[in-house]
């Protein structure tokens, strides 16, 4: 697990990543994330949708600003959780938890999880860049990840602003 | 403000920062209230151009033009958080390095660099508004042209404001880098273009 902080939001506490692989019980944890189990109060997401662990971090900073200033527009996931969350099938996840102290967290996801926990840094091991150019609508031609990546976190930045 | 952040510039629209962010290092530009303007009327004002600049930025990016990666757009605070590009202002290239002053390769080399950006640029009907060797950089990794500044940017398929944003260029060359003519030589083709527009 890492935990990095949010320079914009001091106060809202670390942002943590874990990775672990050859995970065997997605389907129980996504049935427990779809009835609301309060003790899964973290993001499951499936690591073949994540480039870089950045993204990761844009996404998060985006989400506690949102939190913060209250400008939920939607509260239709339905489509963000199909494709970014965890499947019945996933074997490979990434977690992420905002705030929190880190060893309680590390030690709670170590109980949730059946598999092994991973460096952070082995996730794109994983990604699947078809589905990732699907849902991020980039242009075939780009195959550098750098630029890839530019792409994602523009991307999930633009989206507050269109 | 973000935390440790060191101001690089001020202009009169907006301020310049460098900031330690996620991971990274970000470039801050943040707009700040005109006290002239009326309260609403300026916030209002503000908001549109801070999103129209994120998104002429990112369309930029998105369609292969090198430009700084856009991090975050915090339109409460009128700022835009986008990628620190380490390299060297072009103006400055110009003015300042010896190779490029001298050699003649080089500069074709570079003015043919600025006119495939701009191209990409125009190819999406997108305005860049301030068209100066202070907004046009070369990225230090890979000698790519990188386009800055999209803060009078807008969208526009009119090929007169396109050729508008070529004017403001060749006028910044030709008043900042003198003998620059020769980067503008369209040969014949421009000359009846001129008689043609004059007649009309």
């Amino acid at each position: 697990m890492q935990s990095f902080s949010l320079e914009l939001y001091p106060t809202r506490g670390h942002i943590h990543i874990s990775f672990y692989k050859n995970v065997t019980n997605a389907e129980d944890l996504r049935k427990r994330l779809l009835s609301h189990d309060q003790e899964l109060s973290y993001a499951f997401i499936d690591a073949k949708v994540v480039l870089d662990q950045f993204q990761l971090l844009i996404a998060a900073n985006d989400a506690v600003h949102h939190e913060l200033h209250s400008l939920l527009k939607t509260y239709n996931i339905n489509e963000s959780l199909r494709r970014f969350g965890i499947s019945n099938s996933s074997t490979s996840i990434v977690v992420v938890k905002v705030g929190g102290n880190a060893e309680e967290v590390k030690s709670h996801l170590s109980t949730l999880i059946h598999g092994e926990e991973a460096d952070v840094g082995e996730f794109s091991n994983s990604v699947d860049i078809s589905s990732i150019k699907k849902y991020y609508k980039i242009d075939n031609k780009v195959t550098d990840q750098k630029e890839m990546l530019d792409i994602i976190v523009g991307s999930i930045a633009i989206k507050s602003v269109s | 403000m973000i935390e440790n952040a060191t101001l690089i510039k001020q202009g009169a629209e907006a301020r310049i920062h460098t900031a330690p962010f996620l991971t990274r290092t970000a470039i801050v530009k943040e707009r700040f209230s005109k006290a002239y303007r009326h309260p609403i009327l300026d916030k209002k004002l503000t908001t549109r151009r801070v999103n129209q600049e994120a998104r002429c930025l990112f369309k930029c990016r998105k369609s292969g033009v090198d430009t700084p990666a856009l991090y975050f757009v915090d339109t409460e605070n009128s700022t835009i958080y986008m990628e620190f590009v380490r390299g060297t202002i072009v103006k400055d290239l110009l003015v300042t390095n010896s190779v490029y002053i001298q050699n003649k390769v080089k500069q074709d080399e570079l003015a043919k660099k600025i006119g495939i950006a701009l191209a990409k640029v125009h190819e999406i009907d997108i305005i860049h508004g301030d068209l100066t060797t202070s907004n046009l950089m070369l990225r230090e990794s890979n000698q790519s042209l990188v386009v800055i500044d999209f803060g009078l940017s807008y969208i526009s398929s009119l090929p007169e404001d396109k050729a508008v944003d070529l004017y403001v260029l060749e006028r910044a060359f030709l008043s900042t880098h003198p003998n620059s003519e020769e980067m503008f030589d369209y040969g014949d083709e421009r000359e009846a273009w001129l008689d043609e527009s004059t007649r009309l």
